[in-house]
């Protein structure tokens, strides 16, 4: 190959070696993309194989602080979501908010132990008082029902008038 | 290089050197002072040249043999006329122009020795007295190529009688060409059964040529070289370039097979995660409730009478955005104040507040300490 190179005119080499050197450079610019989005990709796989390997080894840890946190409750006593919806009519009932109630599942979220549900509430043009004898009674059903968000607002025409929408959650126990 | 290795080379891929014939040249060996440094000899070569022709330097196609730490220097000399117009044209495309005998300098035989190099029309001794690389004696005779045989031991035996005190001298053929690849760094030729080399910074000074001319042929050898490396670089750029394609492409396969066992794992993984997702939550509705009318009755407390809440909402457990309305624009930054001061109250931060119609709305977000908060212990 030298004897080759050596052996042809300047010009001939200037050619040879601009063409070559084009190549390599295309070549190298092409596979330098290819390399950094292999690079990328591979990172991205890596951290999210190491990620869930670590879920992996921590499941019996979770599944056993899980199985702990559940421990204390009473599984007679939580909630499916049709229950939930039955129990916050009754509470409804209880403090008088009945017609200005509405109630929606908003997800169920399940585990092999348990599940947790989630439901929005809506008690519209109720007065102080109901509202907050609805509050204590959410209160009461702890930590079986627990109370996520909460907002209130007053009826603009009449502020004695008062709207509440709260987000609620139960825990159920599969058992 | 072996010889048989020399010998296969073909004649358009050797280095090409024309080889002049020695008679053409007068020769001397001339003696150099202890510690003549290397940078000194072509200046001493040119006094010596002053000194032994009749001619101008620049009338003479000369070149020398030294090598460093020599205590002498073989120069040798032809009057530039007795080469033709042809004969410079011809030296134009060559890697080196030298006497025949010069290309036998390279052998620089360690112990004492002695050659007689026969040409078509003459004959040169060269004895080395093993002291030096360069030889301490060269003589060389003109003869007829068709000269009887007579006359031809005569010349050579009074040639031999030259080299009194070196052992008997070895009769060889002139080179004709060099046996050096073309691209190769080093000059060589073969000389009897062996191999006379010359390392590529004396090819300049053994060659007779010019001397402005050869340093213009060592800019070009230079300007190649550069090409050559660049041409290699780039040969080196492509084949990295392939290997790192070819490795990219076993890379992909690995890594779709790991992006499977990703794909493969999720579900599981997203099972666990979820539990724990849930067992958190399960653990905050028992230890962290949230208290939304505790909020309200502590910030109820300060709660200038011109203010009126319109809405509250809460945000995590521990924060509560209420928006309100005033007619008394200055209790909005008194409540704030007054807020802050609360030891339940973490941060208090007033945000948008428009003024219409002489009424004041306004956005307060209360961050609670979490202790502030703490409900009673779940029964």
């Amino acid at each position: 190959m030298k004897t080759f190179f050596f052996s042809r005119h300047i010009r001939e080499k200037i050619l040879l070696t601009t063409l070559l050197a084009l190549v390599a450079i295309v070549w190298l610019g092409r596979v330098a993309r290819s390399a950094r989005a292999f690079w990328v990709d591979w990172r991205a796989t890596a951290t999210v194989l190491a990620m869930q390997q670590q879920w992996l080894d921590n499941r019996a840890s979770i599944e056993a602080s899980a199985a702990k946190s559940i421990a204390h409750l009473d599984p007679a006593r939580t909630f499916s979501s049709p229950r939930l919806l039955g129990e916050l009519s009754t509470i409804a009932d209880q403090v008088g908010v009945r017609n200005g109630t509405s109630s929606e599942i908003l997800e169920t979220q399940l585990t092999n132990q348990f599940s947790v549900n989630t439901v929005q509430v809506a008690v519209r043009n109720a007065d102080l008082p109901s509202l907050l004898s609805f509050y204590d009674e959410l209160e009461k059903r702890a930590p079986y029902i627990g109370l996520e968000q909460f907002s209130l607002s007053a009826n603009p025409t009449n502020p004695s008038l008062l709207s509440a929408v709260m987000r609620v959650s139960s825990v159920e126990i599969n058992r | 290089m072996s010889l048989l290795q020399n010998l296969k080379l073909s004649a358009s891929a050797r280095k090409k050197a024309v080889l002049l014939a020695d008679h053409a040249f007068f020769l001397r060996v001339v003696p150099l002072a202890a510690g003549t440094q290397p940078p000194e000899i072509p200046g001493l070569v040119e006094l010596a040249l002053e000194g032994l022709s009749p001619f101008s330097v620049a009338q003479l196609c000369y070149g020398y043999y030294y090598q460093p730490g020599a205590s002498r220097l073989l120069v040798y000399a032809a009057y530039r006329r007795r080469f033709t117009v042809e004969d410079a044209e011809a030296w134009a495309e060559a890697d080196a122009v030298l006497p025949a005998f010069a290309a036998c300098l390279g052998l620089a035989p360690a112990a004492p020795a002695a050659l007689l190099v026969t040409g078509p029309d003459f004959i040169t001794a060269i004895g080395w007295d093993g002291s030096d690389a360069v030889p301490a004696v060269v003589r060389t005779r003109v003869i007829a190529a068709d000269a009887p045989a007579g006359e031809r031991a005569a010349v050579r035996a009074e040639l031999v009688a030259q080299l009194n005190g070196f052992p008997p001298p070895v009769g060889v053929p002139a080179p004709t060409e060099s046996v050096s690849r073309i691209g190769d760094s080093d000059l060589k030729f073969n000389v009897g059964d062996r191999v006379s080399r010359f390392d590529r910074s004396y090819i300049d000074s053994i060659d007779v040529r010019d001397k402005a001319e050869l340093a213009a042929r060592k800019r070009d050898r230079a300007r190649n070289l550069y090409l050559w490396r660049a041409f290699l670089g780039s040969a080196a750029g492509i084949v990295v370039a392939a290997m790192v394609q070819f490795g990219l492409q076993g890379g992909q396969l690995w890594l779709k097979r790991q992006q499977g066992r990703a794909a493969e794992q999720a579900p599981a993984v997203q099972k666990i995660e979820t539990g724990q997702n849930l067992a958190n939550r399960i653990e905050e509705l028992s230890t962290r409730r949230l208290m939304p009318i505790r909020m309200m009755e502590i910030i109820n407390e300060k709660r200038p009478k011109t203010i009126q809440f319109l809405r509250t909402a809460t945000k995590g457990l521990y924060v509560l955005e209420v928006e309100g309305q005033t007619t008394a624009t200055p209790d909005v930054f008194n409540y704030q104040a007054a807020l802050k001061d609360l030891p339940a109250c973490e941060h208090v931060e007033l945000g948008q507040t428009t003024d219409r119609g002489g009424v004041t709305r306004f956005t307060l977000t209360v961050t609670f300490k979490p202790e502030a908060l703490r409900p009673a212990a779940p029964t």
